[in-house]
């Protein structure tokens, strides 16, 4: 069958089932669940056929949407090895998520709307993965804001997810503002919007460079928006109010590697723009830095893999910053896989002992071992610890980063990411060890006890993924490298020399071991540098995330304020003024009319006369 | 000087001085009295002009039903006692006045039916009641028709303004 | 003989003292019986004119305001009592109910 169709089935089949759950959800009841895996399972297995034959060269196919004048929008599909690549990562994580769920949000309210929110999510990531337009991926992006919006605030009679929801859509949405002028700009300058061409021909379709800088630019802004990037980060952490699944699904695994994807679709776009990539590495540099920090103060499990997940997108744009688009590309996937598990893990964590605070978890070795299993495995990929997937990748861009500072003389960004490889192997062992190995420092009356088959199912499936998708680097997985290669012409990248890796990976277990003496010898005790000056100050700058969070609130009141008082000022003293005016004027006018009025007919009378006169002298004069 | 120049200038005047006295004389029902010899007056000056019929409409009408109705409307409303603002005329000077205003009329009825030289009508044209008649109800006739509806209008309508309604304490 | 001059002009003299007593009189009958004379002077107006061109329609017309006059007068003295019986005066200066 031709290819094609299968890329319009796989975001199609789940978007249009997705009104089913709601409508039908009271009669189907489970049966819902069962919609959403079912078609789900398709697009996989759609994608998974993808995978093993794709077409040779990249294809394209599209349908014209709306025509003006000379100008046509198109919808429009474009299948190559990264988008089969995403869709397949996609469409796979949400299959195991879906079936976690079943258990998870088996006694929840408001079941198919989840379920709807969750299969318009899939569908809307998908068509977002295999879109071949411009104008296409925007309307799923957005769609995939909505989704997130709506899943972040599932609980939304509790204020703290509803502020969260709406935050989120709100900080995104600023980044989408610099998306549509970016597309705008592109289709004033190429007069098309079809990737094919836009990636194929970058210079052809832009011709001034600066115009492409500025569209690169814009594009990346909406990126940082999706992605958690410094500046629209600010989002990130508060959506973990949602369900732990969606923070799983979207929040780790596909929407916010939407961001990565967008600038890894339009490479060979950044590539001819100048300054692009560089200011897209030095964000994502920086981001994942700055993460790593916030995520070594916060006692919330699920925020501190929120932080982790903003630091690992860094690591992915800085990698394509520095010219690791396959590194890049291959962490996306790593990250996917064993981040959705760090997720899983803590989401059964939390269903059993009903609190997110790590102070009050801990002593689940025993009982819950496939759980503490995965939370385990998943920290030692993030530490980037051969020889599970997370060490390929983010040896890989760690190396192009050393190498960039060879080539260009600017070390910053591999100061950056091998810093924060150090903080981040700390906080996640601080974590794994506060939650999972040490007792609970506050006593807790739940008991631990193992999740079902239902949620350590798709646990165990991770782990095992999470060791065997790194060897699909090595030259065992030669087939694999196809797909993340940027293009079959380029020379696949080489392996960074043995003395950067045996660098990197010492700095992780620096980390590990930092933590250990930390947490669990208390040789250091935390509490001590906690009090210090430097400590303290540092612990605020963190954990109020670098005042980003105030800085906004503060703009934001500020510019409400100026507008709201300038338009209270027109409408009190203009318009009211105006309409006071009127009466005013009416009545005063009134009073002086009055006069007249003195209910004597002798006056009348004389009135009446010296109308009758007035009439004829006009009657005679005209 | 002929007769005619004397009895226009004798109405004229006297119907001046009537009209006068209605609007100056301070008792109301002197006032009265003037507009009846004013009325009348004026129905001499149209018999002097020709058409004895308008006269004799004139005085039917006015001085047969408006001045009784207006009678009717000072006798009702008089509160106060008369204040003399000008001289009132005497008793006998009322008389006097009354009578010749009274002799003139009748004067002239009889000096149109007897000698019937003395009013100004060109010839032609006989200005009697059949003439009028024929004028009034073939070019006049819708008039006609619409004054006979405003005058019964008139009438019903003043008696019911004035009914006295239930429940009145008057 | 007398010019049509003089008639109108004594019409005119008679439309005046009318005129003035309706402008000035505070009793409201008094007011009535101005209007009246009022009414006259324009008929005499009208029966001038009949008798100087020797058209009927004149006196017709005469006719007519006599009718008339006869039928507001009759509304009017229904007024007057009207205001009598409610205002216990006639006193046109003393009813400003429609004041202001």
């Amino acid at each position: 069958m031709n290819p094609l169709i299968y890329a319009w089935l796989i975001p199609g089949i789940p978007l249009v089932l997705t009104p089913i759950p709601i409508l039908a959800g009271r009669r189907l009841e489970r049966g819902s669940g069962y919609i959403a895996i079912g078609s789900i399972a398709f697009s996989t297995l759609f994608s998974v056929y993808l995978l093993i034959r794709p077409p040779l060269t990249p294809a394209f196919q599209s349908v014209s949407w709306i025509a003006f004048g000379t100008g046509r929008l198109s919808v429009g599909i474009y299948v190559d090895h990264l988008s089969i690549l995403m869709s397949v990562v996609t469409s796979g994580i949400s299959l195991l998520i879906q079936v976690y769920s079943l258990e998870y949000m088996r006694h929840e309210e408001g079941l198919p709307r989840y379920w709807t929110e969750m299969m318009l999510f899939t569908g809307s990531m998908l068509g977002f993965a295999l879109a071949g337009t411009l104008i296409t991926m925007y309307v799923f992006w957005e769609l995939v804001g909505v989704c997130s919006y709506l899943l972040i605030g599932f609980w939304y009679t509790r204020p703290e997810a509803a502020a969260a929801a709406k935050k989120a859509f709100v900080v995104t949405r600023v980044g989408d503002v610099g998306f549509l002028v970016g597309i705008v700009l592109l289709y004033l300058n190429a007069h098309t919007l079809s990737l094919a061409q836009v990636i194929n021909q970058p210079i052809n379709a832009v011709v001034s460079p600066q115009m492409r800088t500025a569209i690169s630019l814009l594009v990346f802004f909406a990126a940082t928006g999706k992605s958690a990037q410094i500046p629209l980060f600010t989002w990130l952490p508060d959506a973990m109010e949602g369900p732990t699944t969606v923070s799983a699904l979207i929040h780790s695994a596909t929407m916010v590697a939407a961001g990565v994807y967008l600038v890894a679709r339009l490479y060979p776009f950044f590539l001819v723009s100048p300054y692009a990539l560089e200011v897209v590495a030095l964000i994502g540099s920086a981001s994942a830095f700055v993460a790593a920090t916030m995520a070594l103060v916060s006692f919330d499990l699920k925020r501190i893999l929120a932080y982790s997940t903003m630091s690992q997108l860094g690591y992915m744009m800085a990698g394509l910053g520095v010219g690791a688009f396959s590194g890049s590309v291959f962490h996306l996937l790593n990250h996917a896989v064993f981040k959705s598990m760090l997720f899983l893990s803590a989401g059964a964590v939390l269903h059993v002992l009903d609190t997110r605070d790590i102070r009050e978890m801990g002593g689940l070795l025993r009982r819950m071992k496939v759980t503490s299993l995965a939370f385990l495995v998943g920290a030692l990929s993030l530490s980037g610890i051969p020889p599970l997937n997370g060490f390929f990748s983010k040896d890989d861009i760690v190396g192009a980063a050393f190498s960039y500072g060879v080539s260009t003389g600017d070390y910053v960004v591999y100061i950056l990411t091998l810093g924060a490889a150090a903080i981040t192997a700390f906080y996640i062992f601080r974590a794994f060890f506060i939650a999972y190995v040490l007792p609970p420092r506050v006593s807790r009356d739940r008991e631990a006890k193992e999740v079902p088959l239902v949620m350590t199912l798709p646990m165990v499936i991770l782990i095992a993924l999470t060791f065997i998708t790194g060897w699909l680097w090595s030259p065992l997985g030669d087939f694999f490298q196809p797909y993340v290669r940027y293009s079959p012409l380029l020379p696949f990248e080489s392996e960074p020399a043995l003395y950067l890796i045996v660098v990197s990976v010492g700095f992780a277990l620096l980390g590990i071991g930092l933590s250990y003496i930390t947490y669990v010898r208390r040789t250091i005790d935390p509490e001590e540098v906690n009090s210090n000056t430097l400590g303290s100050a540092l612990r605020t700058l963190f954990s109020k995330g670098y005042y980003f969070d105030d800085a906004y609130d503060a703009v934001a009141k500020a510019v409400s304020y100026v507008i709201a008082g300038g338009i209270d000022y027109f409408d009190r003293c203009v318009l009211d003024g105006a309409v006071n005016g009127i009466a005013r004027l009416v009545t005063e006018a009134g009073e002086k009319v009055r006069i007249t009025e003195t209910g004597r007919v002798r006056n009348y009378a004389a009135a009446v006369l010296v109308g009758i006169v007035i009439l004829l002298i006009l009657f005679v004069v005209i | 000087m002929d007769l005619t120049q004397i009895t226009f200038y004798a109405i004229a005047i006297l119907a001046s001085v009537s009209a006068l006295g209605v609007v100056a004389s301070k008792d109301i029902v002197r006032a009265a009295s003037f507009l009846i010899v004013a009325l009348s007056m004026i129905a001499a000056l149209f018999a002097l002009l020709g058409s004895l019929f308008l006269s004799m409409v004139q005085l039917m009408i006015y001085g047969g039903a408006v001045i009784v109705v207006i009678l009717f409307g000072v006798m009702l409303t008089r509160r106060e006692e008369p204040k003399s603002r000008i001289r009132q005329l005497t008793r006998s000077e009322n008389l006097a006045y009354l009578g010749f205003s009274v002799l003139l009329v009748l004067t002239l009825a009889f000096l149109e039916y007897r000698i019937g030289g003395l009013y100004l009508r060109p010839e032609g044209i006989p200005a009697d009641s059949q003439a009028i008649g024929i004028v009034m109800y073939s070019q006049y006739r819708g008039v006609v028709i619409a004054l006979a509806g405003l005058v019964a209008t008139a009438g019903v309508g003043s008696i019911y303004l004035v009914k006295r309604k239930r429940g009145d304490s008057s | 003989m007398i010019s049509l001059f003089q008639v109108v002009l004594f019409s005119t003299v008679l439309f005046a003292i009318g005129l003035y007593g309706v402008l000035t009189s505070r009793n409201a009958v008094r007011m009535l019986m101005s209007i009246e004379i009022l009414l006259n002077s324009a008929n005499v107006n009208f029966a001038a004119y009949a008798a100087y061109t020797g058209l009927l329609q004149g006196i017709v017309a005469a006719i007519i305001g006599i009718a008339v006059a006869a039928a507001e007068s009759s509304i009017g003295i229904a007024v007057i009592l009207l205001l009598d019986k409610n205002f216990r005066t006639v006193d046109l200066d003393k009813i400003k109910e429609l004041k202001g």
